[in-house]
């Protein structure tokens, strides 16, 4: 290991950087704590607002959103029974009995501290595994790379809600509105219909704004009892619980190891992880019966798990370009309005980023672990903001943020689109991760298609024989995509989602 | 299944519309690299097939529900009501701060927006000055970035 250079990112540690990290950090609480925000939408909204920020600023501020977004869940699922974000569905089932029970500080204490550790362990594992992978996938022809970005839209569509098929259905659709604009090969306009404004295709970041923000909102107006005020525990005691999560040191690395490896597979994110983990650790415990009446573990196994999962998400976002999740996918957004393009060029030309997103996240998952401690009591007051309040900001916020990308009003009424084609899809059940996912990742794929298609020269079948008989890693990657594709649509009921949860951390 | 119909009609009739859509650019003397129409026909093709895998799934789904019990509707026609006034408010928030800019139309938004979705006056007044003037103050003063300025007050 290269110290010398996993430490060259502290030079792009400027004040400013850190102020927003810290900025990211606080927002990021904010959004977990209050049911019906989730980090998806925050990043989403919160990306325009790193257009004047230097890149490391605006990767701290986002990064720190995502990871404490992901914990702060925990807070609304301990004091009120509801989830703060869907990661946190499995920490209601131990941390409000335990809450009820008076000792509503002591579940929030676990929470924090085994969403830290989880969320650190995920560091360790994203400093190890990303430089690896991209050092392999470096190697990868234009053929190869299109395989790994299809593979990654295709198992977005596998591990989203719903079936798999309105999944592909969603993903396949993306990658058709990814074509707006200009021909990347000869510059002819495609699906512009005479409006200049799409000529450089449709603006993502409004898209995403759209699909993860306003949609969002819709959805949460459409639910009864918006402005009910909830009646909340105490929180005492929060700081007594670090000797009893440090004695499940066991249930923490498990869960972590979980974590990483469920937050590394594109789609699945911090609620699958949570769920895993939680399952697993039922299996291991010695005391199974206890789990969902308050035990410790269950809390530690399902937050250690869903903050892993953001080291997971982050290694195949940096090392492939392929998001792990619906933030990460947000984040691609992101980068490349930064002019960084995620992948394994960035290992080589741009490591010292590299490097300072490994020291943030560090430093990100301490943050969140001290503010928790100390700040849980202040957060739980935002549970009496009414939900009517709420998302009136939230809607002005994501217009004027929308506006702000690239002052556009047409963006904007991009914008609104895609809230309203985000809406209906969530009622007719179709999944909106993989269609983000399909936008990210729809230029890659057809460069990639089109060189090789270029390369090949019209001899396409002698072509492709060539590429498998000399190159194993495309047969395998192949045989990823076929059986992603294939194993759901074969199973009897056709519904071959792993487990339906909601498709945002 | 209905959603599963309806899905695949829309999904097969956009597929459709894409394809034709593709031959206004077909470059069909080109070398299939060169033909800015192929991908996207291969794309409309692959969603014109889930669209029709969803219709047969939508009918079989019906034809086996014929026998049983028919399906409640879930719709929350109050729900979908509040829904649509915040749809209409939106889309004339953005319509006015296009004419008007932004402090204006943000006021009266946050003003009316909060009171359709329940929130009483003297509470929605309470918070649409302060929140305006943060939006103000975050977007343009402290993150320097554009905010509306409107065709009539430039």
């Amino acid at each position: 290991m290269n110290w010398e250079l996993y430490t060259a990112g502290f030079r792009l540690f400027d004040a400013n950087a850190i102020s927003f990290m810290v900025l990211g950090v606080v927002l990021g609480l904010v959004v977990g704590s209050l049911p019906g925000l989730t980090a998806t939408m925050g990043v989403s909204i919160l990306v325009p607002l790193t257009y004047g920020l230097s890149m490391t600023a605006a990767i701290m501020m986002l990064l720190g959103v995502y990871c404490s977004a992901n914990y702060a869940g925990s807070i609304s699922a301990t004091l009120v029974n509801i989830p703060g974000t869907p990661s946190a569905v499995m920490t209601t089932l131990d941390a409000y009995p335990m809450a009820q029970k008076g000792e509503a500080g002591r579940a929030i204490g676990i929470a924090t501290l085994s969403s830290s550790l989880g969320g650190l362990f995920s560091v360790v594992t994203l400093a190890l595994f990303s430089p690896l992978i991209a050092s392999i996938a470096l190697k990868f022809n234009s053929f190869e790379m299109f395989l790994v970005a299809f593979w990654g839209i295709s198992m977005m569509a596998y591990v989203s809600p719903g079936s798999t098929l309105k999944g592909l259905l969603a993903g396949f659709v993306g990658l058709i509105i990814a074509t707006i604009g200009y021909d990347p090969v000869t510059a002819a306009p495609r699906f512009t219909f005479g409006e200049s404004n799409l000529l450089s295709g449709v603006n993502f970041i409004a898209a995403m704004i759209g699909l993860f923000g306003v949609s969002e909102i819709l959805l949460n107006i459409e639910k009864p009892g918006q402005n009910v005020r909830q009646e909340i525990f105490k929180i005492e005691g929060s700081l007594r619980s670090f000797r009893e999560v440090i004695k499940l040191w066991a249930v923490v690395l498990r869960s972590s190891v979980a974590g990483v490896i469920v937050g590394a597979i594109p789609g699945a994110g911090g609620t699958i992880a949570a769920i895993v983990a939680y399952a697993q650790q039922k299996r291991f415990s010695k005391h199974p019966e206890l789990m969902g009446k308050g035990a410790p573990e269950g809390i530690t196994a399902a937050e250690a798990a869903n903050n892993a999962c953001t080291g997971g998400a982050m290694t195949t976002l940096l090392s492939l370009g392929i998001p792990g999740d619906a933030v990460t996918a947000i984040l691609i957004g992101a980068f490349i309005l930064h002019g960084i393009q995620p992948g394994p060029f960035l290992f080589q030309k741009n490591f010292d980023l590299v490097s300072a997103i490994f020291i943030g996240m560090v430093f990100i998952n301490i943050l969140f672990l001290v503010f928790g401690m100390f700040g849980a009591r202040y957060l739980a007051r935002l549970l009496f903001i009414p939900r009517s309040i709420l998302n009136t900001v939230i809607l002005a916020l994501s217009v004027v943020g929308t506006y702000a990308v690239q002052a556009s009003m047409f963006d904007v009424i991009v914008m609104l689109i895609f809230s309203g084609l985000g809406y209906l899809m969530t009622k007719q059940e179709i999944p909106r991760a993989p269609m983000v996912l399909a936008l990210i990742l729809g230029p890659l794929l057809e460069q990639n298609f089109r060189r090789w298609l270029s390369l090949a020269d019209g001899q396409y079948g002698a072509t492709l024989l060539d590429t498998y008989t000399h190159n194993p890693v495309s047969i395998v990657l192949s045989l990823l995509v076929v059986a992603t594709i294939i194993f759901p649509l074969i199973r009897r009921s056709g519904k071959a989602t792993l487990i339906k949860v909601n498709d945002q951390p | 299944m209905k959603k599963d119909f309806v899905n695949g009609i829309v999904a097969a009739g956009f597929a459709l519309f894409v394809y034709a859509e593709a031959g206004r650019f077909a470059e069909g003397g080109a070398s299939l690299s060169r033909n800015p129409a192929l991908y996207p026909r291969i794309l409309a093709a692959i969603v014109f097939a889930i669209g029709v895998i969803l219709i047969v799934r939508g009918i079989i789904a019906f034809v086996k529900a014929r026998g049983g019990e028919r399906q409640k509707s879930t719709t929350d026609t109050n729900g979908m009501r509040y829904v649509a006034l915040t749809v209409g408010l939106l889309v004339a928030y953005v319509g006015a701060i296009h004419l008007l800019g932004f402090v204006i139309p943000t006021l009266a938004f946050t003003l009316t927006t909060p009171m359709v979705l329940g929130t009483k006056f003297k509470t929605a007044v309470l918070v649409s000055i302060p929140v305006t003037a943060i939006l103000y103050v975050v977007f343009f003063i402290f993150f320097k970035v554009p905010i509306p300025s409107g065709i009539l007050f430039q």
